[in-house]
């Protein structure tokens, strides 16, 4: 059993998509979002373990059911674990970590707009907390998705200077090079997330992800055979990555293999299906 | 291996200093209304166009009051200046007798005048977009207006006046919402045939319950509402039309939530095709296979979805060519928590999405676009996008839904190969957040500058004044093709202007932003003469101007800098 005083979130973000709870390396565990998310949106895998050692806290800003809400959050009820943080809030204001896990579990049902400043006063409170090196990983995704780019690079730089293993803040300065059209950029810190994630074989969905993003980088520099190879590569790892189906469907598409393109939507469509992003259907005729 | 991580280090720290460096880069701040400086006024107030439009009533609660109401821009009199319409809306209970549409006669030097009363004009239906085309040939523009319900065709019987012709000219609609339309001549007989989008099935009068969003009970729809077909109309060339949607081939994919429409030659074969945006689901480009028979073929050219395979709102549609190839690409507007998307045409006859490289996407992510257009509004030989903006629901903030509901434009001045968000405390207009949806892009004081016009939602229309100054650093085309009465502006032309060595690319297209048409008559920024080094462009060498007419034929003409220019069509 999970003591509040001995959990320590940190991240590990990238999956897009998870199918359920996993083993995280530690022995605690790993949880992917709600909802699997649209395209660049990786939204984090939250690793909740054992604290190799016990870590000081001031105890005034501790609260006993810390450990519920980090609970319900690492088995993905993040409304739920939204309604205990609040109400711990409540009662404790001034608790950063709650703060932090509240943040968390707002980005989880993509309310970045309410999550960012959740995660910067848990930054800003200046309390020492379990996950308070990770903070900035998240305040990196929530400002990226709204717009911010310029903030989301300084966390993400923040971040990757305070953890050298920081593979999905990698991922996420290498989104925002390509989204600035920095190639060259982007390719140096895809390989870096690559080389990173490849330390743990298990991650096949991260490692997939960082694949696509590369199969993207070669279609900008119109080499669209090299970008195919990658987005073959990334869908072995991880056939319910629909939107990469989706490209790989154009790159068909537009090397006149008609037969191979409809294959790939339908497939896109199989994986929608499965992790439950199908479109609202339409009305019976 | 030690080197090779040392050198791996290096080149990350590069990295992340160049991050940081780029990161230090800001946006272009307007200095003066010159060349290459983005500098507009509102001018509402002194320009005599002075209502505030209907659509619904606020808040919102059904999705028929979200879309609000577009713009013709119409020079009834043809005295050589743009009058402007407004079809306007109506509310829930009285859908049929809102205040009625409002026709603005252009006085000059920014000043208009209601002319509604003496028009003939007695419009009160809940009504949405319009188009703009002389479909009887007479020589005087017509309206037609997207009604929920039977949509309008006006007729323009000449000294300001017009009168109600659907019936006689056999627009034989039936009941539905329709939100965008678009003239032009689809069979190439010369004469100006029709495209109207619809969107879903809605009474004003029954209320369709709510959907769940975040949390939060919003507006329902579109996805699980009943989408409605778009109809195709041929010009009979005797003033009449005849439903041809089901012959034609338009209705063999499945109905859509037709939003917006923009009808050239999409494929690079000389035949106009039909590109319809679609809320929530695929677009649809409409190949023109001659004969007025039409396959849809987005998918199979990249123009369905963004390249995640999203199928996106598709609330705005813009048509340029942004990389210089002489082909149009297209630019549609979508919902917040998504982005813009930019399709760039190949020679190849596909779309790539090259939204990241453009610089188009992040910058739309918090908002919820709508009427969007490519205009170049400081003359430095590139076009800029002006985007209108606003969210549906009511309840939208920041915190909600990562999105507020009301929103100011979004106007993205093209620096290089990227368009960069402007960004400037000093114009108010470029601060002010509404809840706008429609907007037409015109010289509407012919000082060769473009102004905009915007309609909101329950919003008092907007007149936007462009303050840029320069005399010589712009040319407007028209076109006139007097042999052919019934296409006699030309619709479907292409226009490339050539100086010191550039071209850029225009087109006469059906259709505009969304719910709105263009003015019949393209606008180049060249920049100043005195600007320029001689030899580059903007340096004082001639100006040809290519046209390729409707029917294929092609003609060149030498233009003035700082004059707006007719371009009559050649013999046969």
């Amino acid at each position: 059993m999970l003591s509040s005083a001995l959990l320590l979130c940190c991240f590990v973000e990238f999956a897009c998509d998870e199918s359920s709870l996993r083993a995280a390396p530690h022995g605690g565990f790993a949880i992917a979002p709600q909802n699997p998310i649209e395209s660049q949106q990786s939204a984090a895998v939250i690793v909740i373990e054992q604290a190799p050692t016990p870590i000081t806290l001031d105890p005034a800003v501790l609260h006993p059911n810390l450990g519920v809400a980090a609970q319900l959050l690492a088995s993905r009820q993040f409304a739920d674990s939204e309604i205990v943080l609040r109400a711990i809030l409540k009662e404790e204001p001034r608790c950063a970590r709650a703060e932090f896990l509240l943040g968390v579990a707002l980005m989880k049902q993509k309310q970045y707009g309410q999550a960012r400043p959740l995660l910067e006063a848990s930054l800003a409170s200046g309390q020492d907390f379990a996950g308070r090196k990770q903070v900035d990983h998240f305040i990196g995704w929530a400002c990226y998705y709204l717009g911010d780019l310029e903030s989301s690079k300084r966390a993400f730089q923040s971040h990757v200077g305070s953890v050298a293993t920081a593979d999905d803040s990698y991922y996420g300065l290498a989104v925002i090079a390509i989204d600035e059209d920095r190639i060259a950029d982007a390719q140096l810190a895809l390989e870096r997330a690559v080389e990173l994630i490849g330390q743990n074989p298990a991650r096949k969905q991260d490692r997939s992800k960082a694949l696509a993003r590369l199969g993207d980088l070669e279609l900008r520099r119109e080499k669209p055979t090299e970008a195919m190879a990658l987005y073959e590569e990334s869908l072995e790892l991880w056939p319910d990555h629909y939107e990469v189906w989706a490209k790989i469907a154009r790159l068909y598409e537009s090397a006149n293999r008609t037969a191979d393109a409809e294959r790939a939507r339908a497939n896109q469509q199989a994986a929608m299906q499965r992790v439950g992003r199908a479109p609202i259907a339409d009305p019976a005729p | 291996m030690i080197w090779s991580a040392w050198s791996a280090w290096i080149a990350w720290s590069a990295f992340i200093a160049i991050a940081s460096i780029e990161s230090t880069q800001s946006p272009v701040i307007s200095q003066g209304p010159s060349s290459g400086t983005i500098q507009m006024d509102d001018v509402t107030v002194s320009s005599g166009i002075d209502f505030v439009t209907t659509s619904g009533t606020a808040p919102s609660v059904q999705i028929i009051e979200v879309k609000g109401g577009g713009i013709a821009v119409i020079d009834i009199d043809n005295d050589g200046d743009f009058d402007l319409f407004f079809p306007n809306g109506a509310t829930l209970d009285k859908p049929t007798q809102g205040p009625g549409a409002r026709l603005y006669e252009n006085l000059g030097a920014m000043n208009f005048r209601d002319i509604t009363a003496t028009s003939g004009i007695n419009h009160h239906a809940w009504s949405f977009g319009c188009a703009v085309g002389d479909y009887d040939a007479d020589g005087l523009d017509d309206l037609y207006i997207t009604c929920a319900g039977p949509d309008r065709l006006i007729r323009n019987l000449g000294g300001g006046r017009f009168a109600d012709a659907t019936a006689t000219a056999g627009i034989l609609s039936e009941s539905m919402w329709g939100t965008s339309a678009a003239f032009a001549d689809l069979d190439g007989d010369h004469d100006l045939d029709l495209y109207v989008t619809n969107y879903l099935e809605c009474d004003p009068r029954v209320p369709i319950p709510p959907a769940h969003f975040r949390g939060l009970e919003v507006i329902n729809g579109p996805r699980g509402l009943r989408a409605q077909p778009d109809v195709i109309y041929e010009n009979l060339g005797n003033g009449t039309f005849a439903d041809r949607s089901v012959e034609s081939g338009i209705r063999a994919p499945a109905p859509s939530y037709g939003l917006n429409v923009a009808i050239l030659d999409l494929t690079q074969d000389g035949l106009p095709d039909i590109y319809v945006g679609n809320d929530s689901k695929s677009n649809f480009l409409f190949k023109n296979l001659g004969g007025f028979r039409f396959q849809e073929i987005a998918t199979r050219t990249g123009t369905a979805t963004n390249i995640e395979g999203a199928e996106q709102a598709t609330m705005g549609l813009a048509i340029a060519d942004v990389n210089g190839d002489g082909l149009p690409d297209i630019l549609s507007t979508n919902f917040s928590d998504d982005t813009n998307t930019l399709f760039v045409s190949r020679k190849d006859g596909f779309f790539d999405d090259r939204t990241s490289q453009y610089g188009i996407g992040i910058p739309s992510r918090t908002l919820c676009g709508w009427a969007a257009e490519f205009v170049d509004l400081d003359h430095d030989c590139d076009e800029d996008i002006f985007i209108v903006n606003g969210h549906v629901y009511p309840q939208a903030t920041m915190k909600t839904m990562n999105s507020e509901y009301r929103q100011p434009p979004l106007v993205m001045s093209r620096e290089g190969e990227r368009f960069v968000p402007l960004k400037d405390a000093s114009q108010p207009w470029l601060n002010n957040a509404r809840r706008d949806r429609s907007a037409v892009f015109v010289d509407l004081d012919r000082d060769g500058d473009q102004d905009a016009v915007i309609t909101g939602l329950n919003e008092p229309v907007k007149v936007i004044k462009n303050l840029h100054n320069s005399i010589d650093d712009w040319v407007v085309i028209a076109l006139d093709d007097p042999a052919h009465p019934g296409n006699r502006r030309c619709v479907g032309a292409r226009i490339e202007l050539t100086l010191g060595g550039r071209t850029q690319t225009r087109w006469i297209i059906g259709g505009g932003p969304f719910q709105s048409n263009k003015p019949s008559e393209v606008h180049f920024g060249i920049g100043s003469p005195s600007a320029q080094p001689t030899g580059t462009v903007g340096s004082n060498e001639s100006i040809s101007a290519r046209v390729t007419w409707p029917d294929g034929r092609h003609s060149t003409t030498i233009v003035e800098r700082g004059k707006r220019t007719i371009v009559r069509a050649p013999a046969k």
